[in-house]
């Protein structure tokens, strides 16, 4: 039985033998005895005050005596009155837990702006509300009636006698007229649930009241947008947007989402806006382990569809988008917004070792020492550059090359460098490359090649053609692929691709990857 | 003795009171009974100041709260198997409570506890006293008010350790 189990059970029923002699067990430590005798005092207290609130009589006694004792006790409260009535409390949030470094339990913020990538914090004001901050957060306590949340989490529980408390969001304000709620601010909308009592929310020129139960996301172009309700926003249950912004998506490609498996239902609203306006249809068909979990009826492009997926036992989910009819198949949808919120399932996003985007070393103009691949190659002479890297279309980072020289380009070569210290890479259930890669690529990793695309089996050279042309369109997408976990060292890894051409003199070339372990 | 000397034995009964209260309710497991045999021991403390000694009026108030609790234990044949040991500790343990630091430091936490359950929910306040007054079972509570056995467990540490922070809060921002 815990210890305080055991205290409440000696006040208020009988101990048996057994929970007499553990009870002198834990009283032996003379720590212990001490906290066990002040639990009876604090409890003797406790009782007292709630009664002296909620009892409005006072039994009068017969006894003189009696009557005097409680005069004496009325004059302790009326000086216990006087003594609360003047005393003054510095306002401001303690930190009462925290599992942030550099966030110490005790430290007080007031008028200061807290920011963290990691962790949680609860705060208590000395109004005695409380608020659960989880990284990564950027957060401004401007005073005890009103905070900013820039980015991030937080879940919020007003003290009663707390009269007014607003949180001010990119997106729009909260005003609580209650208790309790959880508000998350996302990239392009913010989101509410409501716990307890009443919040409303302002936008620029709308105005909206939740009750509890209720949730909503609001943004002030959008207004406001109804959400699945999460009780538990804050919690490991996060409600999670797994895609935001652009994408577009052939018919039958697929979005990897990969989950844990402590939910139950992965329920999605998607939101799909279309850059053009066509007439056709399509399913939402989820897999896992490539057998099909689950495939949604036929939707139209205006329809909003919601579908709930069980997720019992269902480790690597892979939500496939297919065009039943009515589109070409070589069509490219353009999803502009598409949100997908779990409840009761937290999406693990798994461990990016090569970032989108990230700096390479490349070469082009002459071919490299035929170990160019390997890890202790040594490549600090090559010219380097952020991705997206390549030629020939506008939108590039790093652009390669003069006009004249492109001309002549048949192969690119890169590296990345990159260190593995903190990850455990025997527990590595997979690692996933996104390749954008115009036109063909053949990919190292530490010397050894995990994957090629668009290029013909058997030995490769310099003279090699990429089997066919990427068109546009097709070129902005990154493709999916699988590598061997077991091709990851701890401490420095060396990826190297080269890129091939379909053709000599091609107008464009371009290139991007990324690797996450999960 | 004189009258101003009962005020101050009186003054010293009630500044002790939050102990000595649950020096009763520790024998008695009885909140209410605890405060009944308080007052009655005051009252015999102000019936009888002449033949107290004037270095030691807390040693027979808890001399007198011990033996009225113990009696009322054997009259109405509650809790009669007392264990021995643990009463021996208790007895220790409250002798070095109602000494005068403690007492002092205990006075000021029931000034603070009264502001701080003030702000508590009312059903809070509620699930106080019912379970440690009128010593209902969580089980019951949850019933009362619909709720699950878990969520009154959690209502009572939670404020309690609510209340605890409040009055922390509250002591350390006195003048």
């Amino acid at each position: 039985m815990k210890k305080h189990d055991l205290y409440d059970k000696f006040l208020t029923d009988t101990l048996s033998e057994n929970e007499e002699k553990e009870l002198l067990e834990v009283l032996k430590d003379e720590k212990k005895a001490d906290s066990f005798t002040e639990y009876i005092i604090e409890t003797n207290m406790m009782v007292s005050a709630a009664e002296n609130i909620d009892s409005a009589t006072i039994q009068i006694s017969k006894s003189k005596s009696e009557i005097r004792s409680i005069v004496l006790i009325a004059a302790a409260m009326i000086t216990l009155g006087f003594i609360l009535f003047f005393t003054s409390f510095k306002d401001s949030f303690e930190v009462i837990s925290s599992d942030v470094v550099n966030v110490t339990e005790g430290s007080e913020f007031i008028d200061k702006r807290i920011e963290f990538t990691e962790g949680e914090i609860t705060l208590r004001s000395s109004n005695g509300d409380h608020i659960k901050v989880k990284g990564p957060v950027d957060l401004e306590l401007s005073s005890l009636e009103e905070i900013n949340l820039r980015k991030g989490v937080i879940s919020v529980k007003l003290s009663d006698s707390t009269d007014s408390f607003e949180v001010l969001t990119p997106h729009g304000s909260v005003k609580d007229l209650g208790t309790a709620f959880g508000l998350a601010v996302r990239e392009s909308f913010s989101e509410i649930h409501v716990y307890d009592g009443k919040v409303q929310v302002n936008l620029p020129n709308a105005i909206e009241t939740l009750i509890a139960g209720e949730s909503i996301a609001f943004s002030p172009s959008k207004k406001f947008s109804s959400i699945a309700y999460n009780k538990n926003l804050f919690k490991e249950e996060l409600a999670e947007t797994l895609f935001m912004g652009e994408r577009e998506l052939r018919p039958g490609e697929q979005m990897d989402l990969v989950l844990d498996t402590s939910g139950k239902i992965l329920k999605a609203d998607l939101k799909l806006e279309f850059s053009k306006e066509q007439d056709f249809k399509y399913r939402i068909i989820a897999y896992s382990n490539e057998k099909e979990v689950f495939k949604s009826k036929e939707f139209s492009a205006n329809d909003k569809p919601s579908i709930e997926i069980p997720t019992t036992a269902i480790k690597d989910l892979k939500i496939e988008m297919k065009v039943a009819h009515g589109l070409a198949a070589n069509s490219i949808l353009k999803i502009e917004n598409m949100s997908l919120i779990t409840e009761g399932v937290r999406p693990y996003e798994g461990e990016v070792l090569i970032a989108a985007g990230s700096e390479w070393k490349y070469i082009f103009e002459t071919k490299p020492d035929k170990n160019w691949m390997e890890q202790n190659f040594d490549s600090s002479t090559w010219l380097q550059g952020n991705a997206v890297l390549g030629f020939g279309d506008k939108d590039i980072s790093t652009k390669i090359g003069g006009y004249e020289l492109r001309k002549t380009v048949k192969n690119i070569y890169f590296r990345h460098e990159f260190e593995v210290n903190d990850l455990e890479i025997n527990s590595l259930k997979k690692m996933v490359a996104n390749l954008l890669a115009d036109d063909g690529a053949l990919v190292f990793l530490n010397g050894s090649e995990i994957f090629r695309y668009n290029l013909p089996d058997g030995l490769i050279d310099e003279d090699t053609h990429a089997l066919k042309v990427i068109s546009k369109g097709g070129e902005m997408i990154y493709k999916n692929f699988s590598i061997p976990t077991d091709s990851l060292k701890m401490g420095k890894n060396v990826l190297s691709v080269v890129l091939f051409q379909r053709r000599g003199k091609s107008s464009d070339m371009r290139f991007d990857l990324q690797i996450k372990a999960y | 003795m004189s009258l101003s000397r009962n005020s101050e034995f009186l003054q010293i009964a009630f500044d002790s009171r939050p102990v000595l209260t649950a020096y009763a309710y520790s024998i008695l497991k009885d909140w209410g009974l605890a405060q009944d045999i308080f007052q009655d021991a005051v009252i015999s403390m102000n019936e009888k100041h002449s033949e107290i000694q004037a270095d030691s009026p807390l040693k027979w108030l808890k001399s007198v709260i011990r033996n009225k609790a113990i009696d009322h234990i054997r009259k109405n044949e509650r809790n009669k198997n007392r264990n021995e040991q643990l009463s021996i500790l208790l007895e220790e343990k409250f002798d070095q409570f109602l000494k005068n630091d403690s007492i002092q430091e205990y006075k000021e936490k029931e000034n603070a506890l009264q502001n701080c359950m003030a702000k508590l929910k009312p059903e809070s306040r509620n699930v106080i006293i019912d379970f440690y007054k009128t010593k209902l079972s969580c089980e019951k509570i949850g019933n009362l008010y619909k709720k699950s056995t878990n969520a009154i467990r959690l209502i009572l540490s939670r404020s309690r350790s609510d209340l605890r922070y409040c009055v922390k809060k509250q002591l350390e921002n006195q003048p």
